[in-house]
């Protein structure tokens, strides 16, 4: 695991085009509690080239002047063929890939299995997953992280509730780290944390570069740091 | 389009492209086969790979050849959808285990790009249920038995859902994915498959790529 469990991330996700996502990230704060998130549309448009393009401008320099890599995800959404998704991801120099909690156990513990070998972090997506206890509890080993979504899909959330209590039960049980997708405002973002995630995905205000999106991730910074 | 009298080969292609250039060009001239972009092909090429592939083919055929691009949507898939019809893509996969409302927008998003819905049931229990769920049917319904399903739990593909699903919902086609063999070809072809889905036969051996189709191809109706 490559990520501390103490600390808490903000990650930011980029679905638009190469050219908005390297503007963002080059103003994004030089901290390793931001994490870069390769879109999915991003990997189907462009390709593998999408992340080795935007790891080349996920550096960052801390306070006293020493560069680090910034966390990559690639959210490949694996569902089948982990081995050859899963070496892939790895080839471009990423730090973790997602897999969908709704494809067969068997992928989900082949692609835990292949991020360990690839010295990935491995990341189950829980979207549309009505229990992703149960999931877990399928999985001999257990991944890295857990992603908890609210509503149907990230474009059109509901009015449904991030089901938080599911934070508590898997981080009880498990040795993983929690994220929470599908949360936008800032109460929400604090609410998700408050209730013991360690990641929150942001995704709508860095579609388009905006000033307003890096106050909102400088402020948040402030608040988990 | 796809004729509902007929059954086609969609031959699934995850190496690497001047790999799959190769065996695109030794495959012979027909309509029947359908070129899948594989889900770790486009994940590797991107659009790129798509386009490739749809010109290779529509010069082979010497009119628009027929592509899958597999991208198993599971959420937030206009973009996605978009992105392959714009590289020509004829035809774009869901997961059947996405949430309802993300497939009924997923057939909606396909039928205004005039292209191909398909929903994959990898992993789906019950794939009678999922139609029953949706407000919209998709053009093609896959019945997947996936990789890992295959070589770790020796899943069996359910050939037995094909005349349930076109005894209700007759206005679609039936797919099978996971059978690799000529038999397995034939099999869904016999239980009214219109298209059988194979890939492995030809990633073993590229070489023999011609000699393959050619062997499929005869299992056909």
């Amino acid at each position: 695991m490559k990520l501390n469990k103490k600390k808490r991330y903000l990650q930011v996700s980029f679905n638009n085009s190469l050219l908005e996502a390297q503007k963002i990230i080059q103003e994004l704060p030089s901290s390793d509690r931001v994490l870069i998130e390769v879109g999915t549309p991003l990997i189907i448009k462009y390709g593998m080239k999408a992340l080795s393009f935007l790891r080349q401008y996920s550096v960052y320099y801390s306070s006293n002047g020493v560069s680090a890599n910034r966390y990559l995800v690639a959210d490949i959404k694996c569902a089948d063929l982990a081995d050859k998704e899963v070496r892939l991801a790895s080839e471009s120099g990423v730090s973790a890939a997602t897999c969908l909690g709704i494809a067969p156990i068997e992928t989900i513990e082949n692609f835990i299995y292949q991020c360990r070998n690839h010295s990935l972090d491995s990341v189950i997506d829980m979207i549309n997953v009505e229990n992703p206890f149960l999931v877990l509890q399928k999985l001999r080993n257990s991944p890295d992280i857990v992603i908890l979504h609210r509503g149907v899909d990230e474009s059109r959330v509901s009015s449904e509730e991030v089901p938080y209590y599911q934070i508590g039960k898997i981080k009880g049980s498990y040795d993983v780290l929690v994220g929470v997708a599908g949360v936008d405002s800032l109460a929400d973002i604090e609410k998700a944390f408050f209730n013991g995630a360690d990641i929150v995905i942001l995704w709508k205000a860095f579609f388009n570069y905006s000033k307003e999106g890096i106050d909102l991730i400088n402020h948040l910074l402030k608040r988990i740091s | 389009m796809l004729k509902r009298d007929s059954s086609y080969l969609q031959i699934a292609f995850n190496l690497d492209l001047q790999e799959v250039k190769k065996m695109v060009n030794l495959l012979p001239s027909s309509e029947r086969i359908l070129i899948e972009a594989g889900t770790s092909f486009i994940k590797r090429y991107g659009q790129r790979g798509i386009l490739e592939l749809k010109r290779l083919w529509s010069d082979k055929l010497n009119q628009d050849g027929y592509i899958v691009a597999d991208l198993k949507i599971a959420d937030r898939g206009a973009r996605e959808v978009e992105i392959a019809a714009q590289a020509g893509a004829s035809a774009v996969t869901c997961l059947g285990l996405s949430h309802p409302k993300t497939i009924d927008y997923f057939v909606q998003k396909c039928e205004e790009l005039n292209i191909d819905s398909m929903v994959d049931m990898l992993n789906v229990s019950f794939p009678f249920q999922v139609l029953q769920s949706l407000r919209k049917m998709p053009k093609i319904i896959v019945l997947h038995r996936g990789v890992e399903e295959w070589e770790r739990s020796k899943k069996e593909i359910p050939y037995d859902q094909i005349h349930r699903i076109l005894g209700v919902y007759d206005n679609v086609l039936i797919s099978i994915a996971g059978g690799e063999t000529l038999h397995d070809v034939q099999e869904a072809i016999f239980n009214d498959a219109s298209i059988a889905v194979t890939w492995r036969a030809f990633a073993e051996s590229p070489e023999k790529t011609a000699i393959l189709a050619d062997r499929f191809l005869e299992e056909l109706r």
